[in-house]
Order: C-alpha cells, then sequence, then structure tokens
C-alpha cells in the first residue's frame, strides 16, 4: 500500500465518489497554485464540501472540472450568475475562466472557520468577487493593503 | 483511524469498513478514509497493488482469510504457507487502519 498524486480527472471521479458517500460531510485537500493567492495560497489545506440543493452564491469559491486539452480541476472564484451558468476567476488572476455550466461545479470551499462567521463569509465573498470582476481588487485592493499591512507591522 | 493494535484470524471473514470510499480508477483501486464526517485527501489517501486488489476481490465475495490464502495460492501457483504472510500483513494494516471491519453477520 502507498500513497500517491493523483491526477486531475482521477481526482475528479474519486471526489465525486466521496461526496456521494453518506457519512462524507467534507473533504481536506492540499491546493495546489496560485491563482487564488492570497485567500488560498500554495499548499494550504482546503475544505470541499457538497452543494446543497444547487446553492451557489454570487462570490463562492467553487471546485468545478473544465475541458481544456485535458480534464482540469479548478477552484476559483463565481464572479457571475445567468440561469444555470457561472462565471468563474481567479482572485489573483487578470482574465477570467469563462462561464460554465453547474453541473462543472461538483462542491464548494468552505473557509469559514466557524459557524457563526459563515453569514460574514457569504458577504466578505462577494464584495470580493466584485472586486475580482472590476479588476479592482489585484490593481487597487490588494496592493493598498499589503502596503498598509506592512507599515502596520513591518515598520 | 483504529487506535487498538488488532490481529486478523484465519476462520473470520472481513469486510471494507462503511468508514472508507474505494473505488478503482484506472487499475489503481484507491481508497479514502472517512473520519468524523471528513475524507482528509492529503493525510490519508491509498493504493492497492496488484496483490492487494486481488485480496480485495476476494473479501468483497465474502470469503475468510483461511479461503483467500486458498484461492490465491492456486492463482499463483504457490504454496498456501507462502502466500498467508503478505496476506496477514496486509490485512493487518487495513484492519488497523480500519479500512475493514470483521463481518460478525456471517457465521
Amino acid at each position: 500500500m502507498r500513497e500517491l498524486r493523483l491526477s486531475s480527472r482521477n481526482l475528479h471521479l474519486l471526489m465525486g465518489s466521496v461526496l456521494d458517500h453518506k457519512l462524507v460531510q467534507k473533504m481536506r485537500i492540499k491546493a495546489s497554485g496560485y491563482s487564488m493567492s492570497p485567500f488560498i495560497r500554495n499548499g494550504q489545506i482546503i475544505t470541499i464540501k457538497p452543494i446543497v440543493n444547487k446553492k451557489i452564491l454570487f462570490g463562492d469559491i467553487v471546485v468545478a472540472v473544465i475541458q481544456k486539452k485535458r480534464e482540469k480541476i479548478l477552484v476559483h472564484r463565481v464572479i457571475g450568475k445567468k440561469n444555470k451558468q457561472y462565471l468563474l476567476k481567479g482572485d489573483n488572476l487578470d482574465t477570467d475562466d469563462g462561464w460554465h455550466h453547474e453541473k462543472q461545479i461538483f462542491a464548494l470551499i468552505d473557509l469559514a472557520k466557524d459557524k457563526k462567521y459563515r453569514a460574514f463569509q457569504n458577504i466578505q465573498n462577494a464584495l470580493i468577487a466584485l472586486g475580482s470582476k472590476t479588476g479592482m481588487l489585484n490593481k487597487i485592493l490588494l496592493p493598498v493593503s499589503r502596503f498598509i499591512w506592512k507599515r502596520m507591522y513591518h515598520e | 483511524m483504529n487506535n487498538l493494535s488488532e490481529s486478523i484470524k484465519m476462520a473470520s471473514i472481513y469486510t471494507a469498513s462503511d468508514k472508507i470510499v474505494a473505488r478503482m480508477i484506472e487499475d489503481e483501486l484507491l481508497i479514502v478514509p472517512i473520519e468524523e464526517g471528513i475524507a482528509d485527501f492529503d493525510d490519508a489517501l491509498y493504493s492497492l497493488n496488484n496483490t492487494g486488489q486481488a485480496i480485495w476481490k476476494l473479501l468483497e465475495q465474502k470469503k475468510s482469510v483461511t479461503a483467500i490464502c486458498m484461492d490465491l495460492a492456486q492463482e499463483y501457483d504457490q504454496t498456501v504457507e507462502a502466500i498467508e504472510k503478505d496476506v496477514i500483513d496486509l490485512l493487518n494494516k487495513l484492519l488497523n487502519m480500519g479500512i475493514i471491519v470483521e463481518d460478525k453477520s456471517i457465521i
């Protein structure tokens, strides 16, 4: 028996089976990449939960499977919603991933450590999504907050 | 998953715990334990090799450990004694990790 790393396609198949299991409420997995930085960092352990009643909100960070040259799993934010289509984007990227059908979205990321923060998390997610959609997040909000952070804590 | 060190019994039948997800993907049997409702892909994601998969298939057929050893000995043209150690080692590991449990519904 050995521990292993999976391809996107196999990870998707396995995640689907796990989410279907009656006892599973959440999954934990290590994120890789910088597209959602600073909200999700490379190597951070993230908690994934199933989507209940197809409820995906503007600003939610979702797990979606997209088909490019090969199947790829994305953990990106919903920055637009139209019927059953969702516009996804990495917070740290300049361009969005395009519109994707709800069938391609199979889980949500749960960043709230405590249930009582969940409502606050939804508002925060929506504000971040708005910033990400308009491009203000990368160009203004994050650089300014980094600048203030440095001034406050490192000088 | 299980802190108690248990040993398998040759006459017993073992079955996959309901606290795991096992799925065959591209010739690999992948096993994800579920603890307190959480499937931890980072800490514990396992794959069984070909021998492990052969043992797993026989477990699914509700065979006792003795029967599994006999079947594998026949399949691989080996003596039961030669097979037994590998089977017992793997089943002990799986049992102590909570991946399999003794099936007491079958006597």
